[in-house]
Parts: structure tokens; sequence; C-alpha cells
């Protein structure tokens, strides 16, 4: 079970993102680790067929995710982006609303496990009641984050989970995505230090390119 | 007896329009020339259009008014794609689709269940058509510009739903839903002002040609809500129809 790149090229608007790369994914906590603007984002989106390669590549199973319808593929790959756009509504309504999406009709959210997450992220349980525009961006990106694990993707791709939020929260948060990693391929974009003591494998990548160890 | 207007009536009102064009002018709004084209187009085309008329009711041809309704619907569309400037493929094929089912179905169910005609009479077919394509144009006219601007807008958020799983109609549902009511608000604000504020056009136009108050707001009522129900049909039709245009076939957003 891994996600394989293999010689993905990807080109925006004529502007070389990505270049020649070739990454597998085993289980695990799988770090790309780089500086803003090296191309990270654009290397999850792909993975999550938000973009497709200019050139090259992408296996999941030795079979080329193109063959996969991309709405299941997204279900069962979940993107967490670095900033989360929470609609009008509750905080609750917010978590719970990708569970009427046609995808994941069949899943319940494991409530326990909410309640579970949130304390351990240093949440309060009360903010589940506050509407979404009163959050701060540190509580956003938490309950996005614990959104994603209710979904349980078979993937799980993270991008700067941590940017907003304090040292406490950010080793917890990276000790979760850690333990997820036991039986799940996790993909962890960020350019925190931290994250480097959780990562199984490390990926540098720098201006689109992949570095050497 | 209904009191006519007579040619030297006529010609004393355009008088009016110098008052129009004495104000603007004084006030810089350098729009006499515009002034003088629109006004004087619509005289020739409301011209045009009686004559017209005069000419369609009597022969009362059924291929004849179907055609018309034909280029009423194909010009409302071309308008509406002027006015709101989106270029795209297809639009006005959808927008065509849209406004063709909505006024046809409602004009169907208005002319033979509600009125009873035994055929489709020219002299009814023509002004409803009119008031119902008219107001489908403006509706759909909102609907699509807002759609467009709120969906470029909000890229991220339609992806923050697509990065979930979320599918074509789930990750417009904040958008289709915003461009839906700001769609249908126009038509729902004027029927509340009505008979109160003003009183609407064809009702106006059956009080002064002599008919009974009360029959004409029968009609009236028939009108607001057939008009009301082709905006709906007209609006989701294209919002659902636009849905699949800034998507590619992995549903990755192209706009």
């Amino acid at each position: 079970m891994c996600i394989k790149l293999s010689d993905v090229n990807l080109f925006l608007s004529k502007k070389e993102i990505l270049n020649n790369i070739n990454i597998t994914f085993k289980r695990g906590f799988n770090l790309i680790y780089g500086d803003s603007g090296s191309g990270k984002t654009s290397l999850l989106k792909l993975i999550n067929m938000l973009y497709s390669p200019s050139k090259g590549s992408i296996f999941y199973k030795e079979a080329d995710i193109k063959s996969y319808d991309s709405v299941q593929w997204r279900g069962r790959c979940i993107l967490t982006k670095q900033i989360t756009y929470l609609t009008d509504g509750s905080v609750m309504d917010n978590i719970l609303m990708p569970f009427d999406f046609k995808v994941h009709k069949n899943k319940t959210p494991d409530k326990n496990l909410m309640y579970n997450l949130m304390d351990r992220f240093h949440l309060n349980r009360d903010v589940l009641e506050k509407h979404s525009t009163k959050l701060s961006g540190g509580e956003i990106q938490r309950i996005a984050i614990i959104r994603a694990i209710l979904l349980e993707p078979a993937i799980f791709l993270f991008d700067e989970p941590t940017s907003a939020l304090d040292y406490y929260s950010e080793k917890e948060v990276f000790s979760y995505i850690k333990s997820l990693s036991n039986k799940k391929i996790c993909i962890v974009a960020s350019h925190s230090k931290e994250a480097i003591k959780y990562s199984d494998y490390t990926f540098k990548i720098k201006k689109g390119t992949i570095e050497d160890g | 007896m209904v009191k006519q207007i007579s040619t030297g009536g006529l010609i004393l009102s355009y008088s009016m329009l110098l008052i129009v064009i004495y104000l603007t002018h004084r006030e810089k709004l350098k729009i006499t020339k515009d002034i003088l084209i629109s006004y004087g187009r619509m005289s020739i085309q409301l011209f045009a259009a009686g004559f017209a008329l005069l000419y369609v009711f009597k022969i009362n041809n059924i291929f004849l008014t179907s055609i018309i309704f034909v280029f009423m619907i194909f010009f409302a569309t071309r308008i509406v794609i002027k006015r709101t400037k989106v270029q795209m493929k297809r639009i006005t094929l959808y927008l065509f689709i849209s406004i063709f089912i909505s006024s046809f179905s409602v004009l169907v169910f208005v002319l033979f269940g509600i009125i009873h005609l035994k055929n489709p009479n020219a002299r009814y077919l023509i002004p409803l058509a009119g008031m119902i394509i008219g107001n489908s144009m403006n509706s759909t006219a909102i609907g699509i510009e807002r759609f467009f601007s709120k969906a470029n807008d909000n890229r991220e958020l339609i992806e923050s739903f697509l990065c979930l799983g979320a599918n074509r109609y789930e990750a417009l549902m904040r958008i289709r839903e915003d461009a839906f009511r700001s769609s249908l608000l126009p038509s729902l604000s004027s029927a509340s002002g009505m008979g109160i504020v003003f009183l609407p056009g064809m009702m106006t136009g059956q009080i002064l040609s002599g008919i009974n108050p009360i029959e004409s707001v029968n009609y009236q009522i028939v009108i607001v809500i057939s008009i009301a129900t082709a905006v709906t049909i007209s609006n989701y039709l294209i919002l659902r129809l636009l849905e699949k245009s800034i998507f590619n076939n992995k549903n990755q957003l192209i706009i």
C-alpha cells in the first residue's frame, strides 16, 4: 500500500511548479519539508486530484489514480488545507457538513473520538456551539484536522496543519498524526522543524524539486 | 368607452422628455445622445411591434406564433449574455433551454389549464409569453452574474469542499444558494408591493381599456404567479447547467 509519483511535472499558467518528482509515500508519517513557495501545497493538491500532473503519473496500489473517480478518490484521500473556510453556521454544523456528502453518507461521526480529540488538542468543548465566524485561526485549524480524522479516510493529507498553533498544540497534533500513521499513509506538508521529530520519512522540497536525503 | 390618445397628444408626451434632457444636461450627465437614441428606439420598436401584432393577431397562425415565441426567447438570451458579459462555451444554448422549458411549460398550463383556451390564440399567447420571458430574462441575468462572481471570489471555499470529497453539486451548494436567492428576490419584493405601492402594468392596461378592476385582478394574480414559477424554474435550470461548466471531468475548477 503506497502512493507513488513517477516523473511528475506540474505547470500552472505556464509556470513550472513541480519538476520531475519521483517519490513513494509508504504507510507512516511522510513529511514534505520545505519553505513556502517550494511546491508543497501543489504536491498535495496533485495527490488529492485537485490538480492533474502535466507530465508523469501518480499510482495508488499500482493503479494510476486517473482511473479513479475524482470524487470517490477525494473521499478516501482527504486533504486538510492550510486555510479552511468554514461556512455559515455553528462549528458543529461545519464538522458534520461533509457527512452529508454522497461519498461519506454511510459514515457516522464518532462523537467520543471528537471529544477526545478536542481535549487532546486543547480545544474547549463549548467551541462546538460557537458560530463559525467567531473562531480564531488556530481553532479553525484544529477543527479542520478533527473533521478530517472523523471522516476516516484511507490516506491523510495535511497542508501546514500547525501553522497557526502554539508549540504545545503543535506537538499534540503531530503526535496524533504519528499515531494515525501506524495504520495509514499520512502525508504532511510543513516547514516546522518540530515535524521532523515525528516523521518516519522526510522529503525535502526546494523550488519544485525533491532534494536528496 | 376608452379615451384614445390622439397623434397630437402623443407628440405632446414627447415634450416631457425635454425636462429629462434639460435636467440631465444641466447636471452634466452627458447622456443626451443616449436618451434620444433609447427613446427613439423604443418608439420605433413599439410601433413596429404594434403593427406586427395587428397582423399576427389577424392571421392567428400557430406556426407564426411559435416562431415569434422562439424568437422572443432567442433575443432574451442574447440580451442576458450581453449584459452579464459571460464568455463560456454553450452558455447561450443552456440559457435558451432554461428559458424555453420554463416559459413553455408555464404557458401551456396557464393557457389551457387556467384560461381554458381551445387553441393557442396569439392574442393571449404573445403578451403572456412576453411578460414571462421578460421576467425570466431579468432574473437569469442576475442569477448568472451572481453565480460567476461568487464562484470567482470563492475558489478557495469551493476547493475546501472538493478536497473533502464533495461532488460538483455539493461543492457549489453555497454559491448556488446565493445566486438562486438573488435571482428570485426582485419578483418576491415586487409581488409584495403590488396593489399598495403600485398597480402592475398589465392590470393598469386592462383597467385603462375599460375592464372591471376585479376581473383584471384575476388575470394579474395568474400572471404574477406564472412569472414567479417561470423565474424559479429558469433560474434553477440555468444554475444546474452552469454547475457543470466551471469544472472539468475530474471535478477540478477551470475558472
